[in-house]
């Protein structure tokens, strides 16, 4: 019930500014991906259950966006994916001026560079870097979540802007206040995505404390034609029911433009409160403090990255090549299916074609290297064919 | 190894021949409008296809304003606001001329 309040200026703000709006102007948008993944395996290493969402997928999104008045803006959007129906946006924005608007309601957090092209009709590739994938990497069973599923929506406020120096630099900022990532206990061992995804906690948050982060950016124009970006990013709360586990998420992101190429880097890394104070809940041994006592928490870092490179080869194919990777270190529950030190390395490459205005097939290769993994594989193959409809 | 450069030779020799792509053929547009064509294909590919504002239900001067507005607050989308004259020039062009093509045949062309 709490985690209600920072709605009521979503309400008052809804209520008010229609009463100043001399007419409102409707745009309805969205898209659908269907998506094929065809990993090969062998039958020396049988497909867990858990292994991954292969096979057909789709992803639909329909966005309802309101212009108000020049200054009040408010978006809905409903998303249709692995975890069903979803409310993935529904807020509004208030623009006193450029530098400085006001976000409340439900809406992805500012984070990063890959925020803004979350939506399958916006990355070019069938599925998300590996620090922001949220279920099409392989093993996600034994490896675990990324660093921060993406797109991470939560209820809350946001502040943002932006200022130009001249016609070339552009500083922008984004803080907010938000419930934060969750977890449904409090003897966590770590963030549960799906318990900000699944329809009963939509609306309440899990503890009292809600999480704060936000982005600082800087955008110059270095010549016609050439941008260059860049920007951190920084979250930080408690996710646990108590609210004493906390985490930490830091990130850095690049964006550099020449004529038709586009290069995109990130790196993000996520340190997280696991709940100890018994050694029967951890296979490596925890360290007890001077007088003996175990501790209340230890951690574990999970850090992520993504180079792209995408290059039009004609006008309407695209040729996209992208190394990311993730990395898991810290103690594990036992019988876990990593060691203490984990991770994976991916290389893709792939193709967007056009079809017509709005269609386009997507189709990609992947090789992953594992280490870490107790199963002792370290090398995996998935292909992704996929259609993909921006209306 | 030899088939698959054939299946790639094959693939972008397809491709080739249908030439069409999300934004519109610069060669079809009106000289006036070209530069500020090129202004919007460049501050708006950079988050999201072409395709998304020439598909859009946007019709009137003012919503694209309050469009292209709401697209340069967004955080780090590069859009200065000398960028929004061309902005607006060519989206007022283009639902225009939209308006005025045949229902089969997109402003501008598309091949």
């Amino acid at each position: 019930m709490r985690s209600r309040y920072p709605m009521l200026p979503v309400c008052l703000v809804g209520v008010l500014a229609p009463l100043a709006a001399e007419s409102i102007d409707l745009n309805l948008a969205g898209s659908l991906q269907l998506d094929y993944l065809f990993t090969p395996f062998t039958s020396a290493d049988p497909r867990p259950a858990t292994h991954t969402l292969d096979g057909f997928t789709e992803e639909l999104s329909l966005k309802l966006a309101i212009d108000i008045s020049p200054h009040a803006s408010a978006n809905v959007k409903v998303c249709y994916g692995c975890h069903g129906f979803e409310v993935g946006m529904a807020y509004v924005d208030f623009r006193l001026s450029d530098a400085f608007n006001i976000r409340a309601g439900r809406f992805s957090p500012t984070f990063g560079e890959f925020g803004l092209r979350h939506d399958p009709g916006n990355h070019r590739l069938s599925d998300k870097p590996l620090p922001y994938d949220m279920g099409r990497m392989l093993r996600m069973g034994e490896f675990g979540r990324s660093v921060l599923p993406s797109p991470y929506v939560d209820n809350g406020i946001e502040l943002s802007g932006s200022h130009f120096f001249g016609p070339r630099f552009q500083m922008s900022y984004a803080a907010y206040a938000v419930s934060g990532l969750r977890a449904q206990t409090d003897t966590p061992y770590d963030v549960d995505f799906v318990a900000s995804h699944s329809a009963s906690p939509f609306y309440i948050d899990n503890n009292s404390q809600p999480s704060v982060g936000g982005r600082l950016g800087f955008n110059a124009r270095l010549a016609d034609r050439v941008d260059l970006s860049f920007g951190g990013s920084a979250m930080w709360g408690a996710y646990d029911t108590r609210a004493r586990m906390t985490y930490t998420v830091l990130g850095a992101d690049l964006f550099l433009r020449v004529v038709r190429t586009n290069v995109r880097a990130e790196y993000l890394v996520r340190r997280t409160d696991m709940y100890a104070a018994d050694q029967a809940r951890f296979e490596y041994a925890l360290t007890p403090s001077a007088v003996g006592v175990l501790p209340e928490s230890v951690f574990q870092v999970r850090d992520g990255w993504y180079v792209e490179v995408e290059q039009p080869i004609l006008r309407n194919l695209d040729l996209i090549l992208r190394w990311d990777g993730m990395r898991r270190r810290g103690n594990t529950a036992p019988g876990s299916a990593v060691d203490f030190s984990s991770g994976v390395s991916r290389w893709t490459l792939g193709a967007q074609y056009v079809i017509e205005r709005g269609y386009r097939v997507k189709a990609s290769a992947e090789s992953y290297s594992w280490w870490g993994l107790r199963s002792g594989v370290t090398q995996d193959w998935a292909f992704h064919l996929g259609a993909v409809a921006t209306f | 190894m030899r088939w698959a450069w054939i299946l790639w030779a094959l693939g972008v020799a397809g491709c080739a021949a249908f030439r069409r792509g999300e934004g519109l053929d610069t060669g079809t547009l009106p000289v006036s409008v070209r530069a500020d064509y090129e202004v919007f294909a460049d501050r708006c590919a950079r988050c999201h296809s072409l395709s998304r504002p020439l598909t859009a239900r946007v019709d009137s001067p003012r919503h694209w304003r309050e469009y292209v507005t709401r697209m340069r607050a967004m955080p780090g989308s590069g859009i200065a606001p000398e960028d929004e004259p061309a902005l607006l020039r060519f989206l007022d062009w283009y639902s225009a001329s939209r308006r005025d093509a045949p229902a089969d045949a997109g402003a501008g062309g598309s091949s």
